[in-house]
């Protein structure tokens, strides 16, 4: 066995010469894209509406009148809780956790089709927690200005604070996205494939350096790619 | 929701109407009695003034007189009817009909300023787009923003970002417009012009109006009538010139003081020089115009000196009020004195 990089330069040539591994990269690519843009989704159409209950039932928002108070309260308390545990639980833990759950929801805990609920149960409840907090942070002036006008709950919420944290809940979603690409890779324990799994196998299993070194590349210029086009959207929709 | 019998138009003179108003917040030190035994009646086309300094409690009146906040005890009338008992979806259909515009203006920062003043009609629902664009054509016409309609509140100036807020509030034809210390955070060239837009849309619209504010000069420049409100209760009603002219508490001649508007309180003998008593005489309307001070000292044949003074104008009323010592007199001849004045249309009171 020679050194790593020995290795390393002398397996490179011979990759890129031989091409054997670059029709598993490109579906390994593929699966990446279609796992982290599928949960991302389901996150985002989970998330959101959760970080808006989660902030209309929050102390920032509770009502004068006692009744509506303690409702508020309970409701808070027990989105809450469920938000805390699954984000507690590391998601490998969660993947195998939630094996039953999966198998029920898509028919199969295997490959990216089985990887997909688990990543939309790890990444809501984070999503959620995003929103929550730039839904605080916006100014108390703009709720009442909405209030004085008549607005129901629902009317400010999406002629108001939803475009007012526009910017800031399309940042999140970059954050998020992120995020799934690397819980993505995980998802080999279950046969979830994808480029974390093609690393982890190559890589660390068959010390097979320059698939890891191609597959990592590929990943760092997803995660890039993600931020750049998304910090520009964000731009794109700021008016601060 | 459709039948709304409390919105329909009135008779009555009073536009909005609050009647011994409480307002207990209960805190972890025991109650706090924010307001206590408030009342105020306002009249259509009225600009009705509160002043206050901070803590007595003007914030909490204002948003009561639109149910923001909710009285301990006491009613709200709008238009004749009481509004304090309805729930909230009914107060949204009324607060639909009350403007209210904001110290630091709580605009949308993500819409352009169209849809700023668009805000209120899509909330408030039944129009047409057609009629929609009218409104807030009209609405932004009226504040002279019709150039930058398509612009974001970041790209406006402070006074233009209030003016976006007046159209917004305006857009929906309310019956009230209600001023939460609307010029406080504008400089004070931009505080005339903001001023001077609100009392042309009260004269043109007769649009009642209910502002609050700490400053004096905010009272002075456009109210008709004032009530001073100190820890919580209204220490001090009136007309302006009233209130102006005469103050009685403290408070109010604190706040005048401040605004220097008239400085009385800086008339006692020892600032002015003068070892003799002093008196104030005040005179307004029609009676500035004639001589009533040298026809009365003529009279009785006196000496008057004018340690201080001020004549002008309140609120389109010319007024004159002047510090004056009176060397030489017994009390009766300054009784009569008084009397002879007072004939002619002047007040004198002794200062203490």
């Amino acid at each position: 066995m020679s050194d790593p990089i020995t290795a390393t330069s002398e397996h490179l040539s011979s990759v890129i010469l031989a091409l054997e591994y670059w029709p598993e990269i490109g579906t390994g690519t593929l699966d990446t894209l279609v796992m982290t843009g599928v949960s991302l989704a389901f996150t985002v159409l989970i998330g959101l509406p959760l970080g808006v209950a989660l902030f209309l039932t929050g102390w920032t928002q509770r009502s004068q009148r006692s009744a509506l108070a303690r409702a508020q309260f309970w409701c808070y308390t027990a989105l809450s809780l469920v938000v805390n545990v699954l984000r507690s639980v590391p998601f490998l833990i969660l993947l195998i956790l939630l094996i039953p759950v999966t198998r029920g929801i898509v028919g199969t805990s295997l490959g990216v089709q089985g990887s997909i609920p688990p990543l939309v149960i790890a990444a809501a409840p984070f999503f959620a927690r995003l929103v929550e907090n730039l839904l605080r942070e916006v100014d108390r002036g703009v709720l009442e200005a909405c209030r004085s006008m008549g607005a129901t709950t629902r009317q400010t919420v999406l002629w108001a604070l939803l475009p007012e944290t526009l910017p800031g809940i399309l940042a999140a979603i970059i954050v998020t996205a992120v995020a799934l690409v690397g819980y993505s890779a995980m998802s080999g324990v279950i046969g979830g494939g994808g480029l974390g799994d093609l690393a982890v196998r190559y890589g660390y299993q068959r010390f097979n350096t320059p698939v890891m070194l191609v597959t990592v590349t590929i990943l760092v210029l997803l995660v890039q790619l993600i931020q750049v086009l998304g910090d520009r959207l964000v731009a794109r929709f700021s008016h601060r | 929701m459709q039948h709304c019998s409390f919105l329909r138009p009135t008779s009555a003179a009073e536009v909005i109407e609050a009647r011994n108003i409480a307002k207990v917040f209960p805190t972890h030190e025991g109650p706090v009695f924010a307001l206590q035994e408030v009342g105020l009646a306002v009249a259509r086309g009225e600009i009705f003034g509160i002043i206050g300094r901070s803590g007595a409690g003007k914030s909490t009146l204002l948003r009561i007189l639109n149910l923001l906040e909710r009285p301990t005890t006491g009613e709200v009338l709008l238009e004749g009817r009481v509004i304090s008992h309805l729930n909230e979806s009914q107060l949204r259909r009324v607060r639909q009909r009350i403007g209210m515009i904001f110290q630091h203006f709580n605009l949308l920062s993500s819409r352009t300023v169209y849809e700023n003043v668009r805000l209120p009609l899509r909330i408030a629902g039944g129009l047409s787009s057609g009629e929609e664009a009218e409104r807030i054509g009209a609405a932004l016409d009226l504040v002279g923003l019709t150039s930058v309609a398509r612009k974001y509140p970041r790209q406006l100036s402070g006074g233009q970002r209030q003016r976006v807020g007046i159209a917004r509030a305006l857009a929906n034809r309310p019956q009230l417009l209600l001023c939460d210390e609307a010029t406080s955070a504008l400089d004070p060239e931009t505080t005339q012009s903001i001023l001077s837009l609100l009392r042309d849309i009260n004269r043109r619209l007769n649009l009642t109006i209910v502002l609050i504010t700490h400053g004096m000069d905010v009272i002075r420049a456009i109210a008709d009538r004032v009530a001073v409100l100190d820890h919580g209760r209204i220490v001090e009603s009136g007309t302006l010139a009233n209130v102006f002219l005469n103050p009685t508490h403290a408070t109010t001649r604190a706040l005048l003081a401040e605004s220097d508007a008239n400085g009385h309180e800086s008339c006692d003998a020892a600032a002015t020089g003068t070892r003799e008593q002093l008196w104030r005489l005040t005179y307004r309307g029609a009676t500035v115009a004639t001589p009533v001070l040298t026809a009365a000292a003529r009279e009785h044949g006196l000496d008057v000196t004018i340690v201080q003074g001020s004549i002008g104008r309140i609120k389109d009323e010319p007024y004159a009020q002047l510090t004056l010592s009176i060397p030489g007199a017994n009390d009766q001849r300054l009784q009569q004195f008084c009397a002879s004045l007072a004939r002619r249309g002047a007040h004198c009171e002794r200062l203490s």
